[in-house]
């Protein structure tokens, strides 16, 4: 009766109008005349007014030396929950970004460093000129900092904010010193970062930053980039192993570490491409603790989002797919988790595999939180025997 | 049998002559005084000359002693020898008053004439019931009042020995009460209860036959012994069948300009309905195609989904149709009508902006009790129904499905799908009826409904936990309840009055992992009364209110925003007036107000509704309406909530105009247009740019023309060809989507369920040996769709935020998807038993897939510079039901 119900079920799939998807498209790099951005980081991925970033573009191309980028950054960007008529105002051009660095695969990297205005609170959209969020009044309540009137306005905490210094922090009894490092997480806003890749096609490439007090202020809320921990191939001796019951196979699996130099410069594994295996490709980061902005006294851990990428080097166009669901079918990015299962071709094959990891805390979008990335990269050599 | 029959004529003569020429005969003298017949003697009819029908008269002369014995008897004209000499014999039995001649006796002779009459012998047959019966119809077991029930004879000539000739028997007992004689067969006709009786039919075979119509003629045989009663149970099988018939056509002139109604009886048996009769208001004009995205929204005349309200009797009900417009709430075995109001309502709605649509239930049937079983891929449902009494009936109906077990059995153990799911809904009505007298009508309904779904999917941990917990599950729960207590009165002649009372509980809870989570709920209260008034041939007055009280509580909570727990009541109170004004007999206006206040917008309106109907011709009328209608904001909660909406908002605008025609070209077809205009203000809708959430600043018009041509049902046929040529269109103040590129605030944007061209030719045809088949065709222009300039111009955008690409937008909804065309086929077949009906269904829904399949939309790659279409699947359906 249940292979029955499995047959009506798969032939009710079959007959759906949709077609087949597109998978494998996403991860693979170097195979479409495209430029396909992957990551911008923002090293720290958050600031407060007046602080200095490192922001990173990677991007791979199949004609690096058409790319044009052009950088803009909004100072004034904001959504609500229904992301409807996002803002994006006060375009800044940013005109004096170094070119890229590119090598012989098409990756390149653009890197440049930006001075965030001591003005942009008072600028954005995300925090009202007269503060109305439940929380900030309810710590404003508790501080009754000094100018700050009632009904309480952005400029009046912006500038009790600005103007706390660690002595003033130090001269707070623990509760207080709390709720002002709470206020500061709370009195949070962003900007973007618009970076316009100009080829045989174009791509905007978006990024925000957040923009609060709290790193100034010693908020144990700050998010930093994501340290990653574990970046290895791991193979199983055994076929078509299901990837989500890996503790079942913990003592068995030999980890391959990139601990290698490739002739490119990046981090290097070899791995020995036998028959019979399971092959799989793992990142672990260190997640950081943080509290929920509207339940204080809760702690959480960040979430991982994890994307993936590839580009075979000895045959870059050759199409195989290389991430690949249990079934060992190519999948699809979302897919995708912090353990991938890698299908290999036979013999000698040359990957360079890329993870962006994002370090989520998904309470704190209200209050302008972007995740952080974190990028990592290697080349993975697999030898046949 | 010889029965007295005998009817003597006596002639007395004087015969003097014979007695001269008689010398040793007694003296004849010439009697002063006639003899007089004193003892009469009845001839016996020969057998052999009664069963050979030979009859008439023996012309006898007898002697007539003094003594007044008759001495001798002579044949004077005969019959036969048997029927002579029985007259003979009978005469000479005779005795008189003997005849007198100057006072003293004398002998005399006397002429006689003695008649053999079959007709006489035949009024000696007794009456009596000798065949009883009861004619019901096969399956459903109502009994035919009024039916025609024959009985034939076709041994005739066979009969065993009948005492008189055989025409003249039946002619006898074809004048019996109850029942007469048409060309040699005897009719009959069946009581209230179905009851028939034949009365002295003779021994020997009878064939009984029924033919009336709308039934299929038979005939049943029976073996009729003498002296024996004889009960006859027939059946009669309908040409047609369907059960829960309910007529609900009237000729009666209707105030309502626009609706259109359909019964049970119309649709159950059209093809893409699976035979629900709600979700076939689809299908009528001025309702959009819904589109796979929201397979359960009723878009009328192109306003917005949460623009039409529901009613059961005349009580707002929060949902038409279980999760995924699967089926409806209200069990259609349950149901009497479907009344869709597209535009252009009177003031007895309020707090709708699009249409409206009023089920109404029915009182369960009084002549027997009845239940219905029926089991489909989908679900399984039971309803009875019956009598209670002389003055109650009561209904009871549950439903319930199965496909989440179906699914979850077929995907327990699967590799293939790495998830659990367990979707189920169900419903139940319960329904009271009461007559207490004449013009008073009185029902309790009890109503519920509950929806299901869980989705776990293993290892997945998407959005917050502090969101809910369960971040590998999407779960849904919605569940109501609705008691009704309607009372429908008839104060006078030309006073009427409609109360509801009602009482229910809503809530609904759910979650989509851990990025969002809801839940809520509260009771709902609501009165209703209106009051009509008929003050002469050319006035009546139409009052009412209605008060509706639903204090809830609920709280809702987004991955990365503030939980929002409110506890509100979200009133209306509403009170309307019309005047139906008839100032020619052919002409009726009817201008009417409407008041309402919104409790929890502390914020009222009023809006003046007219309508006018012109009756040119017995079948033709023009109707025209122009009102305004205004709403509490869209959606319903979340638009006034603190958190996610903006409690700010005013109540959303409409106005409607119609100019329409109808026409009953004969008494099966009929054909209506019409065309409107309509116009709505002060839409919330979504925004981040000014801090609100919802803002009222969209305005919305829209106009078109609707046709259809019905054909009511008859026993072979019912369908409908609609038409409706439509255009809906918005006018955004703000950017309305963040993935539109262009756009100006001037513009005029079509809306997204804007469909040019509706076409709906829907059809069931009976055909015959109780197959049917329905057929339902569709046309539909598809839905404006934004052009993705990541397609077709090669823009991109890559949020690095998140590591995916975002759609880039051209025009907002400047181009369409392609044509819509689908066809639906179902076919019946029933088995009639006596006491049972069973009926198989195929309902084959998208049956064109194989051929052609309509895309519904695309899916894309992962920037948006590929993509598929998606459609419909093909929906096949097999379903099996008895009734008894």
């Amino acid at each position: 009766m249940k292979t029955l119900l499995t047959a009506i079920l798969l032939v009710s799939a079959l007959l759906t109008g949709c077609g087949d998807g597109f998978p494998g498209q996403e991860m693979s790099l170097g195979t479409e005349d495209k430029t396909r951005p992957y990551a911008v980081t923002v090293e720290p991925p958050e600031v407060a007014p007046g602080d200095t970033v490192t922001v990173r573009l990677r991007y791979q191309a199949a004609r690096p030396s058409d790319v044009v980028s052009t950088w803009r950054v909004a100072l004034d960007y904001a959504t609500g929950p229904y992301e409807a008529d996002e803002i994006e105002r006060r375009l800044v051009p940013l005109p004096d970004v170094a070119p890229p660095v590119v090598d012989q695969f098409g990756f390149m990297t653009q890197v440049f460093q930006y001075a965030v205005p001591d003005s942009v609170p008072l600028w954005s959209t995300a925090i009202a000129d007269v503060i109305t969020d439940p929380s900030m009044l309810y710590i404003l309540d508790l501080l009754e900092p000094d100018g700050v009137g009632e009904p309480p306005h952005k400029t009046e905490v912006d500038a009790w904010l600005r103007g706390l210094t660690p002595d003033d922090l130090a001269a707070m009894n623990p509760l207080e010193r709390t709720a002002t490092q709470r206020l500061a997480d709370l009195f949070s806003c962003s900007i973007r970062f618009r970076v316009t890749l100009d080829a045989n096609t174009s791509v905007d490439v978006t990024r925000n930053l957040t923009v609060r007090y709290s790193s100034r202020l010693g908020s144990d809320n700050v998010n930093v980039n994501a340290e990653i921990t574990r970046f290895e191939i791991g193979v199983i001796p055994a076929p078509d192993v299901d990837i989500s019951d890996l503790e079942e196979w913990e003592d068995r699996i030999v980890w391959y570490a990139f601990d290698g130099t490739s002739e490119n410069g990046l981090p290097e594994a070899r791995v020995p491409n036998e028959p019979g295996n399971t092959y799989l490709v793992s990142v672990r980061q260190d997640p950081q603790l943080y509290t929920s902005p509207f339940e204080l006294d809760q702690t959480l851990e960040e979430q991982g989002d994890y994307r993936w990428y590839f580009l075979r080097l000895d045959a870059p166009e050759s199409g195989h797919d290389l991430y690949v669901d249990e079934e060992g079918e190519p999948t699809e990015m979302f897919m995708l988790d912090e353990d991938v299962r890698m299908l290999l071709p036979g013999g000698d094959s040359n990957f360079r595999l890329l993870s962006v990891v994002y370090d989520k805390r998904p309470e704190w979008i209200q209050y302008a939180a972007v995740p952080g990335a974190t990028v990592t990269v290697g080349e993975v050599v697999f030898e046949a025997p | 049998m010889m029965l007295r029959t005998l009817i003597p004529v006596v002639l007395l003569l004087a015969l003097p002559a014979m007695a001269t020429a008689q010398d040793d005969a007694p003296e004849i003298l010439e009697p002063d005084v006639a003899p007089t017949l004193s003892h009469f003697a009845e001839a016996v009819y020969p057998p052999v000359a009664l069963r050979e029908g030979r009859e008439g008269a023996v012309l006898l002369e007898m002697l007539v002693l003094e003594t007044g014995r008759v001495d001798s008897v002579i044949v004077v004209d005969g019959l036969a020898p048997d029927l002579d000499a029985a007259a003979a014999a009978a005469v000479a039995e005779f005795v008189f008053t003997p005849a007198e001649a100057g006072g003293e006796p004398v002998p005399v002779w006397v002429q006689f004439e003695y008649v053999f009459s079959i007709s006489e012998q035949t009024r000696f047959i007794a009456e009596y019931v000798n065949v009883r019966g009861r004619l019901r119809e096969m399956g459903t077991r109502v009994p035919l009042a009024g039916a025609m029930v024959v009985a034939a004879f076709p041994d005739s000539l066979a009969r065993p020995a009948l005492d008189v000739p055989w025409d003249a028997y039946l002619d006898r007992i074809g004048h019996f009460a109850g029942q007469y004689l048409e060309e040699g067969r005897l009719v009959a006709f069946t009581d209230d209860d179905g009851r028939f009786s034949f009365k002295s039919l003779p021994p020997g075979e009878v064939v009984f036959s029924f033919p009336n119509a709308g039934y299929e003629a038979f005939q049943e045989t029976v073996l009729i012994a003498a002296e024996e009663l004889v009960e006859v149970d027939s059946w009669a099988r309908r040409s047609a069948y369907n059960e829960y018939e309910v007529v609900v056509y009237g000729r009666g002139e209707e105030t309502e300009v626009s609706r259109q109604t359909l019964s049970v009886t119309e649709v159950e048996r059209i093809a893409g309905f699976g035979g629900d009769v709600i979700k076939s208001i689809q299908a009528l004009p001025g309702v959009a195609r819904p589109t796979m995205e929201n397979p359960a929204a009723i878009v009328i005349r192109g306003s917005g989904n949460y623009d039409t309200r529901f009613f059961l009797d005349g009580i707002d009900i929060p949902l038409l149709f279980h999760y995924g417009g699967l089926k409806s709430t209200y069990n259609s075995l349950s149901l009497g009508s479907v009344d869709m109001y597209p535009g252009g309502f009177g003031t007895s709605f309020g707090n709708a902006i699009g249409g409206v649509v009023e089920l109404k239930g029915r009182p369960g049937r009084k002549d027997r009790w009845r239940t219905v079983l029926d089991a489909s891929m989908l679900d399984a449902s039971f309803h009875t129904e019956g009598p209670l009494g002389d003055k109650f009936s009561l209904t009871l109906s549950a439903r319930r499905s199965f496909i989440g077990e179906v699914m979850d059995a077929a995907l327990s153990g699967n590799d293939d799908f790495n998830m659990a799911m367990a979707p189920y809904y169900w419903d139940a009505i319960g329904r009271l009826d009461y007559d207490p007298a004449p013009g008073h009508h009185l029902f309790a309904t009890a109503f519920a409904v509950k929806d299901k779904m869980s989705m776990v999917v293993a290892d997945a941990q998407e959005g917050s936990a502090s969101v809910n917990a369960a971040t590998d599950e999407v779960a849904m729960d919605i569940r109501f309840s609705r008691y009704i207590l309607g009372y429908d009165a008839r104060l006078g002649e030309r006073v009427q009055n409609t109360f509801r009372a009602a009482y229910g509980r809503q809530s609904e809870s759910g979650h989509v992992f851990g990025h969002f989570d809801w839940e809520g709920g509260g009771p709902l209260w609501q009165l209703r009364d209106e009051l009509s008034v008929s003050w002469n041939p050319w006035l009546a007055t139409v009052v009412g209110g209605e008060w509706i009280r639903t204090p809830y509580t609920y709280s809702v909570a987004a991955e990365g925003w503030r939980r929002s727990t409110v506890e509100q009541t979200f009133g209306l109170q509403g009170v309307w007036a019309n005047l139906e004004l008839r100032p020619t007999k052919n002409l009726l206006l009817i201008p009417g107000v409407r008041y309402d206040y919104y409790d929890h917008l502390d914020k009222d309106e009023v809006s003046y509704r007219s309508s006018a109907r012109w009756r040119y011709h017995p079948d033709r009328s023009f109707t025209a309406s122009y009102g305004t209608y205004n709403q509490m904001p869209a959606p319903s909660g979340q638009s006034t909530d603190p958190v996610f909406g903006n409690p700010d908002l005013p109540p959303t605008l409409a106005r409607h105009a119609t100019l329409g025609h109808e026409w009953r070209i004969n008494d099966r077809l009929s054909l209506k247009v019409e065309g409107y205009h309509n116009t709505q203000e002060l839409i919330p809708s979504e925004t981040d740019s000014l801090g609100l959430n919802f803002a009222p600043d969209t305005d919305a018009r829209m106009y078109g023309f609707e046709f259809m041509l019905r054909h009511e049902p008859s026993e072979r046929f019912f369908g409908w060809i609609s038409y409706s040529l439509g255009r809906s269109e918005r006018q955004y103040s703000r950017r309305p989507s963040t993935s539109v590129t262009e756009w100006d605030p001037a513009d005029w944007i079509l809306f997204e369920m804007d469909q040019t061209h509706h076409v709906e030719a829907v059809g069931s045809w009976n055909l015959g040996r109780n197959w049917s088949f329905g057929t339902r065709i569709q046309y539909v222009s598809g839905v404006p769709v934004t052009p993705l300039l990541s397609y077709s111009s090669g823009l991109f955008e890559f949020d690095a935020d998140s590591g995916e690409y975002i759609e880039v937008g051209g025009e907002y909804l400047s181009d369409r998807m392609e044509p819509y065309f689908r066809t639906d086929l179902r076919l019946d077949k029933k088995w009639i038993n006596k006491r049972t009906i069973w009926t198989a269904y195929l309902d084959l829904q998208n049956a064109n897939y194989f051929v052609h399949n309509s895309p519904e939309g695309f899916t894309y790659n992962y920037d948006y510079s590929e993509r598929e279409e998606y459609g419909w699947i093909f929906m096949p359906s097999l379903g099996l039901r008895v009734e008894f």
